[in-house]
């Protein structure tokens, strides 16, 4: 689908760098990263919207020339994007879900359709002659995500496309991409500040840091100021918890623990481990055949156990645990 | 105080009498205002979305002037105008001071940085994120150009209620260019000074009470263009 080589795209204060890159069609990729890692950027140039300062795009096996704007318009229109702010049209909420089709020169009678069924899908239907600034923030993100999805486009890129939804619908906007990417073979990029959302949806997760990718999908990924101690170990203190770490220079840094190497218990015990926090169990998930435990500590972070693990401790939401985990545990990204 | 009530009575038997000088005096305000702010409309308001729209060198010295222009004084266009249409001066030959027409051109000079200027406005303060919504959605650049003009059109109405209140208004130009002859260039403002100056009030009060009417009709349509042009909805 997509195979991006020596990209790069520079801002003023940041700049996105890939140097090799493949997407294979079909698949459903999930994008992580902080705030300001260079995700939607990542979107902007997958959309052939944005030009990159240096490298190439190859879409579909053919690599996308800026300067031809004829072929490049129709480069795009197999492409659907959700921006993350996306700008609705002042018209009905109707309209602009059939937008995208009347710019293809679809056929009025096909165009009703494709909208009565994506707007059916979304629960829309009863808004379809509403104006978008009556809606609620997150029935007009739905609004703006039916415009894209309705669409036929060979892949879609949607751009946190959850952000803004109601947790009801959540479920049903989630099962929808999961839906179209099974039966329609449609490739699904889309960019998430949630793991566990990234987990649920893909197998395929790039995990962007400060404008590159890295080889492994981080998780539990926090920022702060890097301190050093007298007796030379480092500290972070993230949402109140003070973290300590092996390695790493002083300044702003971006830590990630994996979720594997924090070990739960409901006393505290004695070990070698520097870093011990209690918080509560917010969310359980069972992923993969293992459950990810969601822990608040002053921050939000996830450990990863057993099955067996979770019935002998008697894990539930709501419950205090201990999490510890050695200081080498984190890692400096 | 007798004088007011009697100049108010007076106006009022005027107004409803539809008194012939009484309705040529504001059929002229409204034609001469009507054609000008129409002359500005179809030359301000393409230059308005091309210099909102497209970037180039010297657009934010433009649009700086733009904004100055927009408080010209009235008397400074009559002033320049008259220079320029006088006997001695370079248009004088055409014989067009004294005319309708030069208190069109003189109007014309007032209302179109203010077309243009708060029509650059309304591109502007949309162009961005329509022109990536509409790019996203795989619209070619005139698709997201008639899009971007749909989604501004509040605030390019807005612009041309604002241009004719300017200019409907006026006085300067209108004294000026026009030189209030009876029954051909007087105009409502032009009508009130002199019959004000004569001590006759009935006339310019009734004058003033249609002058008001409309000014307030053209504020109530611009306040609520341009409440509707800013109502435009981005989530998140």
């Amino acid at each position: 689908m997509y195979r991006i080589k020596d990209l790069q795209k520079d801002y003023e204060r940041f700049s996105l760098n890939i140097i090799d890159c493949s997407l294979k069609e079909g698949y459903i990729y999930a994008v992580t990263g902080p705030n300001g890692c260079g995700k939607s950027t990542f979107l902007n140039m997958l959309s052939l919207i944005e030009q990159p300062s240096q490298g190439n795009i190859y879409f579909q096996k053919q690599r996308v020339d800026y300067s031809d704007s004829a072929k490049l318009l129709q480069q795009r229109r197999r492409i659907g994007y959700l921006m993350q702010n996306p700008h609705l049209f002042d018209m009905s909420v109707y309209t602009n879900v059939s937008y995208g089709l009347a710019l293809r020169k679809i056929p009025k009678r096909i165009i009703q359709e494709k909208v009565d069924r994506i707007l059916s899908l979304l629960s829309l239907s009863h808004l379809a002659g509403r104006n978008p600034r009556t809606l609620s923030t997150g029935e007009a993100q739905r609004t703006a995500l039916a415009r894209t999805l309705v669409l036929d486009v060979e892949v879609f890129l949607l751009d946190e496309p959850t952000a803004s939804v109601d947790k009801n619908n959540i479920s049903i906007v989630e099962n929808l991409i999961l839906s179209l990417n099974k039966e329609k073979k449609i490739t699904v990029i889309f960019t998430t500040h949630s793991n566990n959302q990234a987990y649920r949806m893909s197998k395929n997760i790039i995990s962007i840091i400060g404008g590159r990718i890295k080889d492994i999908a981080y998780e539990n990924v926090f920022s702060g100021e890097l301190e050093e101690e007298a007796d030379g170990l480092k500290t972070v203190v993230v949402g109140g918890m003070c973290l300590k770490l092996s390695h790493g220079q002083k300044g702003h840094v971006v830590i990630a623990i994996d979720p594997g190497d924090i070990i739960l218990s409901n006393d505290p015990f004695s070990s070698s481990a520097l870093n011990k926090v209690r918080g509560i169990i917010t969310k359980l998930e069972e992923v993969n055949g293992s459950l990810r435990i969601f822990i608040d500590a002053g921050v939000e972070f996830c450990a990863l156990v057993t099955r067996r693990s979770y019935y002998d401790m008697g894990l539930n939401i709501g419950k205090k645990v201990w999490a510890t985990f050695k200081a080498n545990s984190i890692k400096v990204l | 105080m007798d004088y007011i009530i009697d100049g108010l009575a007076k106006a009022f038997k005027i107004i409803f009498s539809l008194d012939k000088e009484f309705l040529l005096i504001v059929f002229t305000s409204l034609k001469c205002a009507l054609v000008s702010t129409g002359l500005a409309a179809l030359v301000g308001v393409p230059f308005g979305i091309v210099i909102g729209h497209k970037k180039f060198i010297g657009r934010q010295f433009i649009i700086t002037v733009l904004n100055t222009l927009m408080s010209l004084p009235t008397v400074v266009v009559g002033l320049m105008v008259y220079s320029f249409l006088s006997r001695q001066g370079p248009l004088g030959s055409f014989g067009l001071l004294y005319t309708l027409t030069a208190m069109v051109i003189g109007q014309f000079i007032l209302s179109f940085p203010i077309l243009c200027g708060l029509t650059v406005t309304a591109v502007r303060s949309l162009d961005r994120k329509v022109e990536l919504t509409t790019l996203s959605l795989g619209a070619n650049p005139i698709q997201g150009l008639i899009m971007l003009l749909k989604e501004a059109r509040f605030g390019i109405f807005a612009a041309v209620i604002a241009g004719f209140g300017r200019v409907f208004a006026e006085i300067g130009v209108s004294m000026m260019l026009g030189g209030n002859i009876r029954g051909y260039t007087r105009n409502i403002t032009t009508t009130i000074a002199l019959e004000t100056s004569k001590g006759e009030f009935s006339l310019g009060i009734a004058l003033g009470m249609v002058l008001l009417m409309i000014a307030f009709a053209i504020n109530i349509i611009f306040a609520q263009l341009q409440r509707n042009s800013k109502n435009c909805l981005c989530i998140g």
